[in-house]
């Protein structure tokens, strides 16, 4: 229990929290300096405690924390903002992409990018009226970020740019393809160029508002993300997604 | 030397120890503790023990009505005839269910989820019993009162239920959230009181 340096607070969200003996608890965290780990919180479900249901995903943290091993333990914990309130279909959202970043990011891999992104999607989330926009924002930056980055401007095979009125398709890992006339699920290049511009303008927030809306709430590029993340996630299924079915139906 | 390990080596004492840890908040030295005390001082009640683990753990299973824990195929509750069969609290642990009996404020019948919705744990709309929770929303429930905790998850359970259920027609409420009784604002996390003063009522 050397604390010979200064508490160094950093910025960071939950991605899940666990029970931890009779009243503490484990945080998986996202953090801006140091990537996603775990942290134990000693005595935070205690009665006495300050932190006694706050520590709750999507609250912007400062947290400071001890030890070299995998998991830390952590010394003081700050609110320096209100909470995202995030409702309904928005909340199960962010149950999506906190279990997206659970999954796919390595141990105190830093990862500067998608923490700004994931708190930009969090904003969007509670704020935008767009519905999916946000989220497939965030896939494909996350997909670009972890190295897998699609182009939606050239066709892969010839490696020409995109054209307007033609139609394409996808393939994980290799990218868009011409599709054949009325092939099914293809998408057309228009959508394409359109969102290509979009991420290149890196004019994030705007890409929520309603001109961009319809391009990145379609069910094609739904299925693309999809595919995509699929290879990098294995067998497993995504559990969130099961959220988004109603039962019963 | 080798003899020395061979004589500290007491195979059935060891694993009794390492059973204890499957306790919650159970390390080795506690393990050790309990097993020291039962051998010890207390043979007769880790005899009693023994065989009632051993009964509960065969004959406790899940109620078929509320998923409530039980002995038989339908609890206590739900054998009731003088509760209201019309409401249906959905609450998410049998520990949550004690405290609503305890409070002596409801009189319809339960629902128990066992868990709220934690994907990232593996739970799922199949894990909290949905499918069951429908067909028995179906047998004549009028009102849904979902008593599930303030968090995200069980935000999130809320949601999900109600979405599920609302096509069947019937009348779906939330537990309130907000001021404790005897609480002082200046004393409230901003969370709770956006909370509190999003859900206020008319008086």
């Amino acid at each position: 229990m050397t604390k010979s340096r200064a508490a160094i607070f950093e910025k960071a969200y939950i991605l899940h929290a666990r029970k931890y003996l009779n009243t503490s608890l484990i945080l998986n965290l996202l953090t801006r300096e140091q990537g996603r780990y775990s942290v134990v919180v000693k005595g935070a479900r205690g009665a006495g405690s300050k932190l006694r249901g706050r520590l709750q995903p999507f609250t912007p943290l400062l947290i400071a924390s001890f030890g070299r091993g995998e998991l830390k333990t952590a010394t003081s914990i700050d609110f320096p903002g209100p909470a995202f309130r995030l409702t309904g279909e928005k909340l199960l959202l962010g149950l999506y992409s906190n279990e997206l970043l659970y999954r796919l990011l390595g141990h105190f891999d830093p990862a500067p990018n998608i923490y700004d992104e994931y708190e930009i999607l969090l904003d969007a989330l509670q704020h935008a009226s767009a519905r999916f926009a946000p989220i497939r924002f965030f896939e494909l930056t996350l997909l670009q970020e972890l190295g897998y980055g699609i182009n939606f401007g050239r066709e892969v095979s010839t490696g020409e740019p995109v054209e307007a009125d033609c139609y394409y398709y996808y393939v994980v890992a290799e990218g868009f393809h011409k599709a054949p006339a009325s092939a099914k699920d293809s998408i057309r290049g228009a959508d394409l160029i359109g969102i290509a511009a979009e991420i290149s303008a890196n004019g994030v927030l705007d890409s929520y508002s309603a001109r961009t809306a319809n391009q990145f709430d379609s069910r094609q590029l739904r299925n693309i993300t999809r595919k995509s993340l699929g290879a990098l996630l294995g067998d497993k299924p995504v559990k969130s997604r099961s959220l988004f079915r109603r039962a019963g139906s | 030397m080798i003899d020395s390990v061979r004589d500290s080596e007491q195979p059935l004492l060891d694993q009794l120890t390492e059973a204890f840890r499957c306790l919650p908040g159970v390390g080795p030295k506690g393990a050790q503790r309990m097993s020291l005390h039962l051998l010890e001082r207390d043979r007769s009640g880790g005899k009693r023990l023994a065989t009632l683990l051993n009964e509960a753990m065969e004959r406790i299973g899940n109620c078929q009505s509320c998923r409530n824990l039980c002995e038989e195929d339908l609890c206590n509750i739900c054998r009731n005839t003088g509760r209201e069969t019309t409401t249906l609290c959905i609450v998410e642990s049998p520990a949550d269910l004690i405290a609503i009996e305890q409070s002596a404020c409801y009189r319809g019948k339960y629902f128990v989820l066992m868990g709220t919705l934690s994907p990232i744990e593996g739970i799922g709309p199949e894990e909290i019993g949905i499918d069951q929770l429908l067909s028995r929303c179906k047998a004549g429930v009028e009102e849904l009162i979902l008593a599930v905790s303030s968090t995200v998850e069980g935000e999130a359970t809320a949601h999900y239920i109600a979405e599920s259920v609302r096509p069947l027609g019937i009348s779906i409420t939330r537990i309130a959230q907000g001021i404790p009784l005897g609480g002082e604002l200046e004393f409230i996390d901003g969370n709770t009181l956006a909370h509190a003063i999003e859900g206020r009522k008319g008086i």
